[in-house]
C-alpha cells in the first residue's frame, strides 16, 4: 500500500538526516573528546541561513553551501573562548550557546519570522515534476548519498594522521601537547567540521519538512543525537548510522501502539510524546550504567569511561 | 673543548599565589651532557622541570634553547624545537596501539593537515610507510616490537616507560628531559634504561633527569644540579656534589 | 530601576537557594547534576498539588516539598549514582546519565500534569512597599525573599558549626584524602542529596510564589543556576550564594536597560561566559580549566 511505503520512506529519510547530524557529533566527541551539548544550534544556523538565502534568490546549491560554511564558521564563536574549559563547563556553555541561538531566532522576527516559522521556500527537485511519492523517493536517495559521502570523508579523515592527533587529544591532551602538537588548532577544526556536518543535516531537515521554526531546534534534538551516538558506540561511525536507523525504526514501530494501544487507554498525544522522551531519558541512564560503549564501541575504546 | 650550550636557564623563578617554588635558578646544559637534578622533596625540581618544558610559564627569568628564547612560546612549541619531556607516570595513549603511539609522535607529518589528509591520500600513505619503518626500527631497539599491535593500555608499567622513551625519541629530540625515569621500576629494567640513556647520548641526545635514586644519578650523570627550597644550591660533578656540605645539609635537614 | 533591582534580589535569592545544592553535590560527589533543575520543578509542583488539591497555602507546603525533593534525590542515589560510582564512571558518563535523569523526571511530570502553565490558587495579592524603600513587592515575593535569606543563613550555620557540615566541607575540599580517612562516606553522600534535593525543592516552591509554574521551569533555571555557581566559583557554597544574587540582579536589571524580556536567559549565559573568561576561578572556587 502506498501509504505504508510512504511511511517507511519517511522513517529512512529521517533516520538518515539524523545520522548525518550525529556523525558530526561523533567527530567532535567520539573522536576528539569534545563535549558538545549545543550541536543543534549549528543545524539551526545552517537551516535558516540557507532557507533565507534561497528565498532571497540564491540558487539552491549556493544557499546550502553558504549555510554549511556559516555553521562551521559559527562554531568558532563558541570554540575560540570555550574549548579550554573542563568537561562540565563546556557542556553548560554549549547548551547556553544553543539556547541563545534559538532565542535569537525566535525573537528576531523581521529576519526569521520568529515562532511562526517559514513555510514556503525552494526545495530540491521542484522543477522535476515528480509525484509526491516520487519526490520523497528522490529526496531519500539524496539524503542517503549525502550520508554516504559524509561517512566516507570521515572514515578517510579519522584514519589519517589528522585523525590520529584527534584521538590522542581525546586520550590525553597534555601528553599530545608535550609531543609538539598544536592541539588547539586540531580541536577547532574538529569542532568546525562537525558543526558544518550538523549544518548539512539541518538543511536536509528543512527540505524534508518544507517548514522550519525555532521549535525544531530544541536541546532535545541534541540529546536525541547523543542517545543515538551512545547507543551506536561513541567513536564508531558505523554505529552512528545503525543506531539512528534502530532508534527511528523502533520509534516508528511504536506508532501503531500509540494509535491503537496507548491512545485507546485515554492518553493524549502530549502524554504519549512525554512518555517517549521519558523513555529516552531512562534509556540514556541504563546505557550509561550497563553498556556505556554502546553497540559497536569496543571495551578497550570505551569513550565514556574517563 | 667546550661543547655548545643547548639549554640555557637564566634566573628563572616561579611562584604560586605568593609561594616561591623556584627562585633565581640559573644553569646551562651543554650538548651531549647527561645532567641530573636532585634534591629533597618539595625542593622545586618538578616545578622547574615544568617551567623549562613550557608546561608552566616562569614568573621571572628566561629560558633559551639552542639559541632561541622559548619561555615566551606556547607549550607545544618546546617539543617542536627539540626539547622533549617524559612524565613521571607514563602518559601513553592507552586506547591507541603501541605503533599508533609511535606514529603520532613523528614531527612534520603532511597528513596532519586537514586538506592533505582528505585530498592527497597517496602522499600521506607514502610518508606513513616511511614513518612506520622508522617506528618499527625504534620499537625493535627498545624491544617492544612484539607489542606493536597491542593497545598501549595493555602494557605493563615497565613497558610503558620504554614506550614513552621510544615515542620521545621518535620526535628526533635534541634534548630529553626525563621526569623520574627510574620511579617504581624493577632493578633489571633500571639497568636497561641506563643503557638506553647512555646509548642515546652516544647518538647525540642531551639529557636532563630528575631522580631520587641517588645511586643511579651518580653512575650515569656527568654533572649534577642540586635544588633545595626552590634554589640551586650546588652544581658540579658527582664527586664534588657528594662532598658538598650544603648538599649534605639539605638532605639531612629535610629528613630531620 | 530600583524596582528591577528589587526584583533581581528576589529572583537572585531563589537562585541562590537552589544553587547551593547544585554546588554541594558537585563538590562532594564530583557530579554535575543536570537533573537538579527538575528537583526544583518537583518541589514547585508538590506545592501546587497540595494547593489545588487540599487548598494549602504554598508556604505551608514547604516542609513536604523538602521531603519530596530529598526523597527523589536519595532515591536516585540508590538507583543510579551509587552504581555508577562503583563502576568508576567517568565525568562524561555521569553528565550524560544526569541528562537522562533530567529528561525522565521532567517528562514523567509532563505525563501527569500536562505542559501548560499553572499558578497557585490563592487570593489576589497587591504589591506593597517594602521596608520603606521606593520599591513594591507582593507579600509572596517578600516571603520568598525572607525565606531564602533564612535558608541561606541556615545552610551557613550547618556548614560552619555542625559535625555534618564540617565533614561535608572536608570532603569537598580534599575529596581523595577524606574518602580514605574512614569517614562514613555513604552517610555523608545521602545527607548531601537530602540537602541538595530538598533545598532545590524549596527553591521551587518559592519560585512558584513569584512566577507561573510550568514543567520546564527547573530546566530553564539550570542555565542561570550554572551561571551562578560558575560566577561564584564552582564547589563553593558561598560562591553559589553570591553568584545567585548576582545573576538574579543582572538578569532583571538588564531588562531595565532595554534588553527584551525573552533574552533574559541569554543575558545569564553571557554573564557566565564573561565570568569564565575573566575569572577562571570564579569568585571563590576552583579552576575551570583542565
Amino acid at each position: 500500500m502506498s501509504s505504508s511505503l510512504l511511511y517507511v520512506i519517511n522513517v529512512v529519510t529521517t533516520a538518515t538526516v539524523y545520522a548525518i547530524f550525529v556523525l558530526g557529533l561523533n567527530l567532535q566527541f567520539g573522536f576528539t573528546g569534545i563535549l558538545n551539548f549545543g550541536h543543534v544550534a549549528f543545524m539551526a544556523i545552517a537551516a535558516y541561513a540557507s532557507v533565507l538565502l534561497s528565498l532571497a534568490g540564491w540558487p539552491l546549491i549556493a544557499a546550502a553551501a553558504a549555510g554549511i560554511l556559516l555553521a562551521g564558521a559559527a562554531s568558532l564563536l563558541i570554540g575560540l573562548p570555550a574549548l579550554r574549559l573542563r568537561e562540565d563547563y563546556l557542556a553548560i556553555t554549549t547548551i547556553g550557546f544553543a539556547e541563545t541561538v534559538r532565542i535569537i531566532i525566535n525573537n528576531e522576527v523581521e529576519l526569521t519570522r520568529g515562532p511562526q516559522g517559514i513555510f514556503r521556500f525552494p526545495i530540491p527537485f521542484e522543477s522535476w515534476g515528480l509525484t509526491p511519492l516520487g519526490w520523497r523517493v528522490a529526496f531519500m536517495i539524496l539524503c542517503l548519498v549525502a550520508m554516504l559521502a559524509v561517512y566516507l570523508i570521515l572514515q578517510r579523515l579519522t584514519r589519517s594522521p589528522w585523525g590520529r592527533v584527534l584521538k590522542a587529544i581525546r586520550e590525553d591532551e597534555d601528553a599530545a601537547i608535550a609531543l609538539g602538537k598544536n592541539t588547539r588548532v586540531f580541536k577547532l577544526w574538529s569542532l568546525a567540521l562537525g558543526s558544518a556536518i550538523a549544518g548539512l543535516a539541518g538543511i536536509l531537515l528543512a527540505y524534508l519538512l518544507s517548514y522550519i521554526n525555532p521549535r525544531e531546534f530544541l536541546p532535545l534534538t541534541t540529546f536525541t543525537g547523543w542517545m543515538i551516538m551512545v547507543l551506536g558506540g561513541a567513536g564508531s561511525n558505523l554505529g552512528v548510522m545503525v543506531g539512528s536507523l534502530l532508534y527511528f525504526g523502533l520509534f516508528s514501530l511504536t506508532r501503531p501502539l500509540e494509535s491503537s494501544g496507548l491512545l485507546a487507554l485515554g492518553l493524549t498525544g502530549q502524554q504519549v510524546g512525554a512518555l517517549r522522551i521519558f523513555l529516552i531519558g531512562v534509556f540514556l541512564v541504563v546505557l550509561m550504567m550497563y553498556r556505556p560503549q554502546g553497540l559497536f564501541g569496543r571495551k578497550e575504546e570505551l569513550s565514556l569511561d574517563r | 673543548m667546550t661543547a655548545d650550550v643547548l639549554l640555557d636557564v637564566r634566573d628563572v623563578s616561579r611562584q604560586f599565589d605568593g609561594f616561591w617554588a623556584v627562585r633565581g635558578v640559573s644553569f646551562s646544559v651543554p650538548e651531549n651532557q647527561i645532567a641530573g637534578l636532585i634534591g629533597p622533596n618539595g625542593a622545586g625540581k618538578t616545578t622547574l622541570f615544568n617551567v623549562v618544558t613550557r608546561y608552566l610559564a616562569p614568573s621571572g627569568g628566561q629560558i633559551h634553547f639552542a639559541g632561541t628564547r622559548i619561555d615566551t612560546l606556547p607549550t607545544y612549541a618546546a617539543a617542536r624545537h627539540g626539547l622533549v619531556r617524559t612524565f613521571q607516570i607514563s602518559r601513553v595513549f592507552s586506547r591507541m596501539t603501541v605503533l599508533e603511539n609511535m606514529l603520532f609522535a613523528a614531527p612534520g607529518q603532511v597528513g596532519e593537515g586537514l586538506l592533505p589528509a582528505l585530498l592527497a591520500p597517496r602522499r600521506v600513505a607514502r610518508q606513513e610507510a616511511e614513518l612506520r619503518a622508522r617506528a618499527e626500527e625504534l620499537l625493535r631497539y627498545f624491544r617492544l616490537d612484539h607489542m606493536a599491535g597491542a593497545y598501549a593500555g595493555a602494557l605493563s608499567g615497565g613497558q610503558r616507560k620504554l614506550l614513552e622513551m621510544a615515542r620521545a625519541v621518535m620526535l628526533k629530540p635534541r634534548m630529553l628531559l626525563l621526569d623520574e625515569p627510574m620511579a617504581g621500576v624493577n632493578p633489571a629494567l633500571k639497568e636497561q634504561l641506563l643503557t638506553y640513556i647512555l646509548d642515546l647520548r652516544a647518538q647525540g641526545i642531551t639529557f636532563l633527569l630528575i631522580e631520587h635514586d641517588i645511586d643511579m644519578i651518580m653512575r650515569i650523570c656527568d654533572r649534577i644540579l642540586v635544588m633545595a627550597q626552590g634554589e640551586l644550591i650546588a652544581d658540579g660533578t658527582p664527586e664534588q656534589v657528594r662532598q658538598d656540605p650544603r648538599v649534605i645539609d639539605a638532605y639531612l635537614g629535610a629528613s630531620a | 530601576m530600583l524596582q528591577y533591582l528589587a526584583n533581581g534580589v528576589v529572583v537572585g535569592a531563589i537562585i541562590a537557594v537552589a544553587a547551593i545544592g547544585l554546588t554541594l553535590v558537585y563538590s562532594i560527589l564530583r557530579l554535575t547534576n543536570f537533573a537538579h533543575g527538575d528537583f526544583i520543578t518537583l518541589g514547585a509542583y508538590t506545592a501546587l498539588f497540595l494547593n489545588l488539591g487540599l487548598g494549602w497555602r504554598p508556604a505551608a507546603a514547604l516542609p513536604l516539598a523538602f521531603v519530596a525533593g530529598a526523597a527523589v534525590a536519595v532515591g536516585l542515589e540508590f538507583v543510579v549514582w551509587r552504581k555508577m560510582r562503583q563502576m568508576r564512571a567517568g565525568a562524561v558518563a555521569l553528565i550524560v546519565a544526569s541528562i537522562g535523569v533530567a529528561l525522565a523526571l521532567r517528562n514523567g511530570l509532563v505525563f501527569f500534569v500536562g505542559p501548560s502553565p499553572q499558578t497557585f490558587q490563592q487570593p489576589v495579592q497587591r504589591a506593597v512597599p517594602f521596608l520603606g524603600l521606593p520599591v513594591t513587592l507582593t507579600p509572596d515575593q517578600r516571603f520568598a525573599l525572607i525565606a531564602s535569606v533564612v535558608l541561606v543563613f541556615g545552610v551557613h550555620l550547618l556548614l560552619r558549626y555542625t559535625t555534618l557540615g564540617k565533614t561535608m566541607r572536608a570532603l569537598s575540599d580534599n575529596t581523595d584524602l577524606a574518602w580514605v580517612s574512614g569517614i562514613n562516606v555513604d552517610r555523608i553522600v545521602i545527607w548531601t542529596w537530602i540537602i541538595g534535593g530538598g533545598l532545590a525543592a524549596l527553591g521551587g516552591v518559592l519560585y512558584g510564589m513569584t512566577r507561573p509554574l510550568y514543567p520546564e521551569l527547573g530546566w530553564h533555571l539550570l542555565l542561570p543556576l550554572f551561571a551562578a555557581i560558575i560566577l561564584g566559583g564552582i564547589g563553593s557554597p558561598y560562591g553559589a550564594i553570591a553568584g545567585g544574587f548576582l545573576i538574579g540582579i543582572v538578569q532583571e536589571v538588564s531588562i531595565y536597560f532595554g534588553v527584551p524580556v525573552e533574552y533574559k536567559i541569554a543575558v545569564g549565559f553571557v554573564a557566565m561566559i564573561a565570568a569564565l573568561l575573566l575569572f577562571p576561578r570564579g569568585l571563590f572556587g576552583e579552576a575551570s580549566y583542565k
